[in-house]
């Protein structure tokens, strides 16, 4: 019984297709004498073939038209892949000049350093930043496209409670566009 | 080398008319699949439809960052995988008195258990039934369980690819296997009794 619960693991890898080289002897050998390791491993495998044999699901019309309404909306789309890496990395960098005039501040302090050099690091600080933070506010309005955001459409369902037991409802036909299936607006 | 990579590159590097195309093919390539593994994960039609547009929405706006460190159709079943978990997660998912077949259980009738070397069950009875009674199994497993169910069994992933998919070891893919086929054993012992007919 010890060996059996052993290679209980084995064997459903065995049934799955996926057996090692190594030691498949033994695990045969040991199959062939044992009528509770052959019972499960005929189990695994019928449970296998049955969850393989399951249909796929025919994919339904309406994930095709939501898809394409997406697709649309993303015309613009490039320009505002590279608009936002940069601008990520401008406001990544606008923020540098903020903790490193802390961190100055703090280590003047230490020094005992005079108040107007602390005055003039922190101005310097704040015309850093806010130069930054004009050059996103720039970058963003020249490059992020028509309106800046995108204006994708889903479809939206209205699905009764009927619709939920009757896939056929559900418009489960394939196929691109045509007219929406009953029980859907755009 | 990934066999997606031209078609991701053009997605990437396109502009408007070309991007179209080029997405569009993706969508056509992937829609079965994404679609399928959202139907299994989440045992109902509506809700694989909002998992599935939600998985290629997260694509088409993400898919400029991707960098080939794992394959692109990983990539797309690690979405997918989570948009329906997530889905459930949120409780969006609705009630369904039992999971919708989706089909009449003709596919089930030509069941061929070959691995069993002809000695297993030979004939189906109520196919559609039938699979019902699959999909409630897989249903009542933990969601990372169905997942690797669904992606190993429906899908015919590699233990390789799903670790991939997953982000997780093989000796984690091969663990959990073993705990969804202690827990499907349970769930469908009945349910093999009466439908094979030996």
């Amino acid at each position: 019984m010890k060996d059996c619960d052993r290679i209980a693991g084995e064997l459903l890898y065995r049934a799955d297709g996926v057996g090692r080289s190594g030691g498949a002897a033994a695990l045969e050998a040991h199959v062939a004498g044992c009528s509770t390791c052959a019972a499960r491993e005929r189990d695994a495998r019928a449970r296998i073939a049955l969850l393989r044999s399951l249909p796929r699901a025919p994919v339904p019309g309406s994930l095709d038209r939501a898809v394409s309404a997406e697709i649309e909306a993303l015309g613009t789309a490039p320009v505002e892949a590279r608009s936002r890496f940069v601008s990520r990395w401008i406001a990544r960098l606008a923020r540098i000049p903020v903790p490193v005039a802390l961190d100055e501040r703090v280590r003047g302090e230490i020094r005992g350093a005079s108040p107007v050099g602390r005055v003039r690091l922190l101005r310097f600080s704040a015309v850093a930043s806010a130069a930054a933070a004009v050059l996103v506010a720039a970058w963003t309005l020249l490059f992020s496209g028509e309106g800046g955001t995108r204006t994708a459409s889903f479809v939206v369902r209205e699905v009764s409670p009927e619709a939920f037991r009757n896939p056929v409802a559900l418009d489960l036909a394939s196929g691109l566009s045509g007219a929406p299936a009953a029980g859907e607006k755009r | 080398m990934d066999p997606d990579r031209e078609l991701v590159e053009a997605c990437q590097r396109a502009e408007t008319e070309k991007y179209r195309k080029a997405f569009e093919e993706l969508y056509n390539l992937y829609k079965e699949r994404v679609y399928n593994v959202a139907y299994r994960i989440t045992g109902n039609p509506v809700d694989a439809l909002d998992a599935s547009q939600e998985t290629f929405g997260i694509l088409f706006r993400k898919i400029r960052d991707f960098r080939f460190r794992s394959k692109f159709s990983s990539w797309v079943y690690r979405i997918a995988v989570n948009a329906a978990i997530d889905l459930k997660r949120r409780g969006v998912a609705r009630r369904f008195p039992a999971p919708a077949p989706v089909s009449g259980g003709q596919d089930l009738e030509r069941l061929e258990l070959e691995a069993d070397g002809g000695r297993g069950p030979e004939r189906w009875a109520g196919g559609r039934e039938l699979e019902s009674e699959v999909q409630r199994a897989i249903t009542r497993l933990s969601p990372k369980l169905r997942a690797i169910v669904v992606l190993r069994h429906i899908e015919g992933l590699s233990y390789e690819q799903i670790s991939e998919v997953l982000r997780c070891s093989m000796g984690t893919v091969k663990s959990r296997l073993a705990r969804a086929h202690e827990s499907l054993e349970r769930s469908l012992v009945g349910v093999m009794e009466r439908h094979f007919v030996e």
